[in-house]
């Protein structure tokens, strides 16, 4: 008995527990259903503060011993940061009657705390698949014939990086004999891999790449998020990624590999944010620009470079959820976030642009959440070594910063000025923008706040004159950029188009040649179906032609004819055997 | 909406928006000339320029944007070029069933 009370409740029976709840409330009780998803993770999180570190729950399953849970000072970190971007983003959603949305929604931050709190792969893996089924529900639930299309690519391609995992999991459960979540040295010269052990590590790093989003398998981000509900988005952009920042870090930290990758996730999205014209998209990919920097110190791998990683992994979720609230907020006002066709909205929506605002000073300036993170990854990359991924980083910041700080901001609330009058955005929802600004600028002007629930012990202090003036130069001239080229006319004018990105390959190449592949077999099926039908034909008609009574086949010989036929044929048999 | 009620809004009031940049452009000139004052210590060559920071994130920012001009040229389609894609594939499917059909029908 004792031992059952010190065993700590997994968060995830909370959640389960609430979504139940949801599920079985009556029709009329929504304001019920959105107060169990605000009150969920407050309740869980209480229980989570009395957790200590160490391994409970194990159980047998395929001959493995199996941890559910194993807490530590990353796995808790990450659990406190799902919590927090569960509240903010249940009071976000306050406002919305759609059980489907608030279920799926509890599951799958449930989904994420086991997948955080996992001891062993199996059981990484069993979330990790869930975590794909119950977010999917979150695009679907937008019920539009793009979304849905949308939701079955990401679904595909989630359930591709669990079938990958369980795979790496099972072959390195063969060959070490357990399946408890380790470090794993990555062999990257591939020519020299030759143990079915190489490979299965090679199998857990793509299940994590595709989930992080790594570049050729980052498509499903900028596809799937701006698909999504304006409330689902905000789960979506806090969870499933951190999940696999997390298992990244766990596993494969001080992959020199990952540097190099890590900074081409950096650069490149931030071409396709500028030009892009969803504004969420332009977040969407510049989401995968801000994984970019937390892989980078992944591949540095010192106990610093993970601190560094993982705070800002934390920051990330507080200030490009805010970012993303207020764009989610556009959307439930005008009906869509197409750059081209917003402007000057802050007239008619002054708090939520307020609040955007600050979301976007969140990305890396000083006094807010941004800056104390990301500049413990700079200097980490400085100290390994890396010059010149220095200062391709310092090429994404300013980037970044250009990006999703000034120009989805800009577009959507101030530009040209415009006929457009809205609504402001619903009290809940700026509540919720609220609680994350408060964070962001806590946490800016705070940093211990943050620094002292890091897994690694830290001393750092980001604020110093050079820091500060050298961020502070670098944001003012990227705007300084921002405005000169805007009035140089050489900003490229926000476009109703669409840009093509890795998924054009399995989105139009693949779909159009197989309809051409599916017609040419469809065709020369027919062909060969038609071809031998007459040949059939032919043969039958010309078996029946011969077959008439009075044909050569059907009718009656004499007895003469048969005997000569007879005497013929054994003449030439003889003639045969006599002439071997 | 009336002419009086649009000169309410922040923005819309006459020079609001050459005074803001005008103290933009103002902050941007003291990050420069500050950079002459203090001493920070720098890590790499690279930093020692003057005002490196300033330059670098001008650059990098036009950078980008002059790029991802050109990458437009090549990348952009029409809004609903996917949607044209998932609808017309299903139309030629059924448009190519159709045809076939008729095909067959002709043959025999």
């Amino acid at each position: 008995m004792s031992e059952l009370l010190s065993t700590p409740v997994h968060p995830l029976v909370f959640f389960m527990i609430g979504a139940i709840l949801i599920g079985f409330l009556p029709a009329k009780r929504d304001k019920v259903a959105s107060l169990i998803t605000v009150a969920i993770p407050v309740v869980s999180f209480i229980s989570l503060l009395q957790w200590q570190q160490g391994s409970f729950g194990f159980y047998q399953l395929l001959g493995l011993e199996l941890t559910l849970i194993k807490a530590d000072g990353l796995s808790l970190l990450f659990a406190y940061l799902f919590h927090l971007a569960a509240f903010i983003a249940g009071i976000y959603a306050f406002h919305i009657n759609d059980r489907l949305q608030q279920v799926a929604s509890l599951l799958y931050v449930g989904s994420a705390l086991g997948a955080v709190f996992a001891g062993d792969w199996i059981t990484l893996f069993i979330f990790w698949e869930l975590l794909a089924l119950t977010s999917v529900m979150l695009i679907l639930s937008r019920r539009t014939e793009a979304s849905y299309r949308s939701s079955m690519r990401y679904l595909v391609i989630q359930v591709l990086s669990g079938v990958l995992l369980f795979s790496g999991a099972l072959m390195v459960a063969h060959q070490t004999g357990t399946a408890a979540i380790t470090t794993l040295i990555l062999n990257t010269d591939i020519f020299s891999i030759n143990t079915g052990y190489d490979v299965a590590i090679w199998l857990i790093f793509l299940a994590y790449g595709i989930k992080c989003g790594f570049p050729l398998f980052h498509s499903w981000i900028a596809d799937a998020y701006p698909q999504a509900t304006p409330t689902g988005a905000i789960f979506l952009i806090s969870i499933t990624t951190k999940v696999a920042i997390y298992a990244l870090a766990r596993s494969f930290a001080g992959t020199d590999l990952l540097v190099t990758i890590g900074l081409v996730m950096a650069c490149f999205p931030i071409l396709f944010a500028i030009l892009e014209n969803d504004l969420r998209r332009v977040l969407a990919y510049s989401i995968i620009s801000q994984i970019g920097f937390m892989v980078c110190a992944i591949g540095v791998g010192t106990e610093m470079a993970i601190n560094g990683a993982v705070a800002t992994a934390f920051n990330h979720v507080i200030y490009k959820s805010l970012l993303m609230m207020s764009m989610g907020a556009v959307l439930l006002r005008v009906g869509h976030v197409n750059g081209s066709d917003l402007a000057g909205l802050y007239r008619s929506m002054p708090k939520t642009a307020i609040l955007s605002i600050v979301g976007a000073l969140s990305i890396s300036t000083p006094l807010f959440a941004g800056f104390v993170s990301k500049a413990i990854i700079m200097s980490e990359m400085l100290k390994a070594g890396y010059t010149t991924g220095w200062l391709l980083l310092l090429f994404a910041a300013a980037g970044v910063f250009l990006a999703s700080g000034i120009k989805a901001p800009f577009f959507a609330f101030f530009g040209k000025s415009s006929d457009l009058r809205v609504k402001e955005a619903p009290t809940n929802m700026l509540l919720a923008m609220s609680i994350a600004a408060v964070f962001c600028v806590a946490i800016g002007v705070f940093p211990s706040i943050l620094y002292s629930i890091l897994p690694h012990p830290i001393d750092y202090s980001p604020y110093d004159v050079t820091h500060v003036v050298t961020q502070l130069q670098l944001l003012f001239f990227s705007g300084f950029a921002f405005v000169w080229l805007n009035r140089k006319n050489l900003y490229p004018p926000e476009l109703r188009s669409r840009n093509l990105d890795i998924d054009w390959f399995y989105r139009k190449l693949f779909p159009k040649n197989w309809e051409r592949v599916c017609y040419f077999s469809q065709l020369s099926y027919q062909s060969f179906v038609l071809m031998s039908t007459k040949m059939i034909n032919r043969v039958v008609t010309g078996l029946a032609k011969y077959s008439h009574p009075d044909a050569v086949l059907g009718r009656a010989w004499s007895i003469n004819g048969m005997l000569l036929s007879l005497l013929c044929v054994l003449l030439f048999v003889l003639f045969f055997n006599y002439s071997q | 909406m009336d002419i009086k009620d649009e000169q309410s809004y922040f923005f819309d009031r006459p020079g609001v928006v050459k005074w803001t940049l005008r103290i933009f452009y103002g902050i941007c000139i003291f990050l420069v000339l500050i950079d002459f004052v203090i001493h920070r210590h720098v890590e790499t060559s690279v930093e020692r320029l003057p005002a490196f920071y300033a330059i670098y994130g001008f650059i990098s920012c036009a950078i980008l944007v002059l790029i991802s001009a050109q990458l437009r040229k090549l990348l952009m389609r029409e809004e609903k070029y996917y949607d044209n894609a998932e609808l017309d594939s299903t139309d030629d499917h059924l448009s190519n069933d159709s045809e076939n059909k008729n095909r067959v029908v002709d043959n025999e």
